[in-house]
């Protein structure tokens, strides 16, 4: 029986840890789990690095707690607007004589389409292998064995700047894990959400955390883009404030009761009051104008994300279509706005194939953290690596 | 609201709009099939490859096309072929729309004969000087993905030739699982006939506040050409808030939510000679609330015996309006050189905000609120940490007092 796996999701709303064993069915069992709520996190990055520990040593333990075990290492989940990504193609001439692919070709080209001229004090976060070319003969899934005379690969290269993430693996090996691992929470959700048919029929993953938008794009079977924006719930939430001139925590409550994403005309009049904190008056607020501010801001959030995705990736097929994680899922008729953006149906993404103590699988916002603990099953070897940012998922994403 | 008209002369022939509807295939005939009892004023053509079909139809005009190449058979969904027939038949179909002014095609977008057809014939009324408006239907989801994307296809060829095109998509139309395929079938029709025939005797009807094609040609170039067409009635004392919930919680419109978001919608009320101007102040007021601040509203208001003491609203939504999100400093700029029929927007960000406060300077420093201590989130030199209606000038409801 292979021991228990821990990860470890700095949120920005929530630092969560999971631990979970694997069951014979292939699904997981989560034996642990650890919340507490975020301080000193800022659209995903540590702005306030004590506060930032303090959260997550009390979440790492109260996971060890209900799952009667100490956990020594993690797999990181991380996030932030400043993750970029590249379409790099590398090319290498077949060295054989009778011109037939091996091995040594492929690792070759892996590693020339890998080079790429990054701005300083950046690095490669994830290499994501696409399609490979054979003398220009497009889509070849496996080109081991074939024949040609050049063989090219995309790989899409994810890279950020490199103290951004550090700070994040630093909080957590100061509150004494090692991190064994860490991968970009979109691709997290993603791998938690979609079905294998989903992945190949095509679909747009956005998580909507608190801090960031993260996106993966999966297409024909692969990985066709990944970003994050860094904008979120904590958004909307201060749009609200600042609009109705509540406080945050008035906001926020007003934003998960009442609020949506779309406005609805039949409840147009409805006023909604306001149980006053000291130092705001008692009052009423107009619903229409709680969904006016949220609708515009939710919007934006979906077109800047289509628009990062570009026009040219939308033009493939999406049969998945759009699918929602993150808590923001959660807002009412977030579904129905983000269908008339991408106009293509859209469905809220809860982790598939988890068991145990019940939140995780009926739970938008643990789709990251779900989906690190299904690569870490899937990846035995990985937690005793060591911490190598670099080639993580590179098994995981060659095929979907 | 615009000014009103110089001088209203019921009685007054107007230019007599000839109007053309042309029914393609199945389910175009049937759709309108009930609309020539009730507007008999207005032109009515059939145009099918199937003759079994053409047959039970009873419009004053019917053209079956391609019995060479189908067998009067229809073309079993293949809009290539329904488009071959159309080229052969030219002729006979330029004579059906000839002497038009507006010409109205109706069809499901999942059959061949319309999906073929219609945008041939929208191409060859347009190059005849029509206007082209479409009212199609989109194939309910359970109809499989062939139908859909060749439904698609049908309506980019659709939106390639025609001012607008409103849709009628089946499935919004469904009121619960037990509603039957003949039923759903038949509310699309009450619908599509509601809304082409509100429209219609809305454009030719003695007006009280003028509404013209052009105004609605204007609305619609705005809006990309996509807009949902409905129209809802209602009679007796209540009848302006009736009407009016109606419409706001109709499934063509997204209840309502569609008309929220639209950034452009024109409005025909219709009514008998018994409704009064605090009636029509009073719809103008509501409908005026629920839009967006920024949107573009066009009202008309057209009398017409037959109405007695109902009245009709007539909405046409904006389906799309794309205009980019844009920084606070260029909406203002914009709204100063553009002449806006509205009143002229705020140009200062507290203004936006009508009573409330935001404090001395609305702006980004302001707004930074929980963001403090991040770094700004940028993006194409705009500050999104900022609130996003406050960039895109969205007024909010003054505070209520209490
Ligand atoms: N048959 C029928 N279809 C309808 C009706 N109302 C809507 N539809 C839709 O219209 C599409 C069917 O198109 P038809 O009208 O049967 O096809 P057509 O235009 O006659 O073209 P052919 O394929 O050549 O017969 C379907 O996808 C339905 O979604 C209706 O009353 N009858
Ligand atoms: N019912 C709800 N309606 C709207 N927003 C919600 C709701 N529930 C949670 N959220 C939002 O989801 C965000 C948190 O999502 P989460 O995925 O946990 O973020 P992160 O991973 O960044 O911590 C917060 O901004 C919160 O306001
Ligand atoms: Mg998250
Ligand atoms: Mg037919």
């Amino acid at each position: 029986m292979s021991h228990p796996i821990a990860v470890l999701e700095i949120g920005t709303s929530e630092v969560r840890v999971l631990v979970a064993e694997p069951r014979e069915d292939g699904h997981l069992m989560i034996t642990g789990v650890g919340v507490a709520p975020s301080r000193g996190i800022r659209k995903s990055e540590v702005i306030d690095f004590d506060n930032a520990l303090a959260c997550v040593k009390s979440a790492i333990q109260e996971a060890e707690n209900n799952a009667q075990v100490s956990i020594q290492d993690v797999m990181l989940v991380f996030s932030g607007g400043h993750i970029r990504q590249l379409i790099n193609r590398g090319t290498v001439t077949v060295l054989s004589e009778n011109r037939v692919i091996q091995r040594e070709d492929m690792d070759d080209v892996m590693e020339n389409a890998r080079a790429v001229n990054l701005p300083p004090d950046h690095e490669i976060l994830h290499s994501i292998y696409q399609h490979f070319y054979i003398d220009d003969q497009p889509r070849v899934v496996n080109p081991d064995g074939m024949i040609g005379s050049r063989l090219s690969l995309d790989m899409l290269i994810l890279y950020g700047v490199r103290n951004r993430v550090r700070n994040l693996v630093h909080v957590a090996e100061e509150a004494a894990v090692e991190v064994a691992d860490a991968a970009f929470g979109g691709l997290c959700s993603a791998l938690a959400v979609l079905s294998r048919q989903q992945k190949e029929g095509g679909a747009i993953v956005i998580d909507l955390g608190a801090g960031t938008t993260d996106y993966v794009l999966y297409s024909e079977q692969i990985i066709a883009r990944a970003g994050s924006i860094a904008v979120g719930g904590d958004h909307v939430t201060n749009d609200i404030s600042l609009g109705l001139n509540l406080s945050g925590s008035q906001a926020e409550r007003l934003k998960r009761k009442h609020g949506a994403a779309m406005i609805d005309l039949g409840a147009r009049d409805r006023k909604i009051p306001i149980t006053p904190e000291s130092g705001y008056p008692v009052r009423e607020i107009q619903l229409r104008d709680l969904n006016t501010i949220m609708h515009a801001r939710m919007q934006e959030i979906f077109e800047l994300v289509k628009s990062d995705i570009g026009k040219e990736s939308l033009r493939r097929r999406f049969s998945a279509g759009v699918v929602l994680t993150g808590g923001g899922a959660r807002m009412a008729r977030a579904t129905e706005l983000a269908s008339r953006v991408f106009e293509m149906p859209c469905h809220i993404g809860l982790p598939k194939e988890v068991t145990g103590l019940a939140m995780p699988g009926e739970s938008p916002e643990y789709a990251a953290t779900v989906g690190m603990l299904k690569y870490a099953m899937r990846n035995p070897g990985a937690t005793s690596r060591g911490f190598s940012i670099k080639n993580i998922f590179k098994t995981l994403f060659l095929k979907a | 609201m615009s000014t009103p008209a110089p001088a209203f002369d019921p009685d007054a022939p107007r230019d007599p709009l000839r109007i053309l509807f042309l029914a393609l295939g199945n389910a175009g005939m049937q759709l309108i099939a009930h609309l020539p009892r009730r507007v008999p004023e207005l032109h009515y053509a059939a145009v099918d490859t199937d003759a079994q079909a053409l047959e039970a139809c009873k419009f004053e005009n019917k053209l079956l096309i391609g019995e060479g190449k189908t067998g009067g058979l229809g073309t079993g969904s293949n809009p290539d072929l329904a488009r071959q027939c159309a080229e052969a038949q030219d002729e006979e179909l330029v004579d059906l729309l000839r002497d038009m002014r507006v010409v109205i095609l109706v069809g499901g977008l999942g059959g061949g004969t319309c999906g073929g057809v219609g945008p041939y014939l929208a191409e060859r009324a347009r190059d005849m000087g029509c206007v082209v408006l479409a009212a199609v239907v989109r194939p309910m989801e359970a109809e499989g993905g062939h139908r859909r994307h060749a439904a698609d296809a049908a309506l980019a060829h659709f939106r390639e030739h025609c001012q607008a095109v409103t849709l009628f998509p089946l499935d919004v139309l469904r009121e619960d699982n037990g509603m039957t395929l003949q039923r759903l079938i038949s509310r699309c029709g009450l619908e599509i006939s509601r809304a082409l025939g509100g429209l219609a005797v809305l454009l030719r009807t003695g007006w009280l506040l003028p509404l013209t094609i052009q105004d609605i040609i204007q609305v619609m170039q705005r809006a990309d050409g996509y807009c949902r067409l409905v129209a809802v009635s209602s009679d007796g004392e209540d009848r302006m808030p009736d009407a009016l919930d109606t419409l706001f919680a109709h499934p063509l419109i997204d209840k309502g939510s569609l008309l929220a978001h639209s950034g452009g919608v024109v409005i025909g009320i219709l009514c008998g000679p018994k409704t009064t101007v605090r009636e029509l102040e009073h719809i103008s007021a509501e409908i005026r609330s629920v839009l967006r601040s920024d949107a573009e509203l066009k009202i008309g208001v057209a009398q017409d015996e037959r109405f007695g003491s109902h009245l009709a609203l007539v909405a046409m939504v904006a389906e799309r309006w794309s205009e980019r999100a844009v920084a606070l400093e260029v909406v203002n700029q914009k709204e100063t050189d553009e002449d806006t029929d509205e009143e002229a927007a705020p140009t200062d960000p507290k203004l936006v905000q009508g009573e409330i406060d935001l404090g001395a300077n609305a702006n980004a420093n302001h707004a930074r609120g929980r963001f403090k201590g991040a770094e700004p989130t940028i993006v194409e030199g705009m500050d999104l940490d900022t609130p996003t209606f406050i960039r895109k000038g969205i007024r909010l409801s003054p505070p209520i007092k209490r």
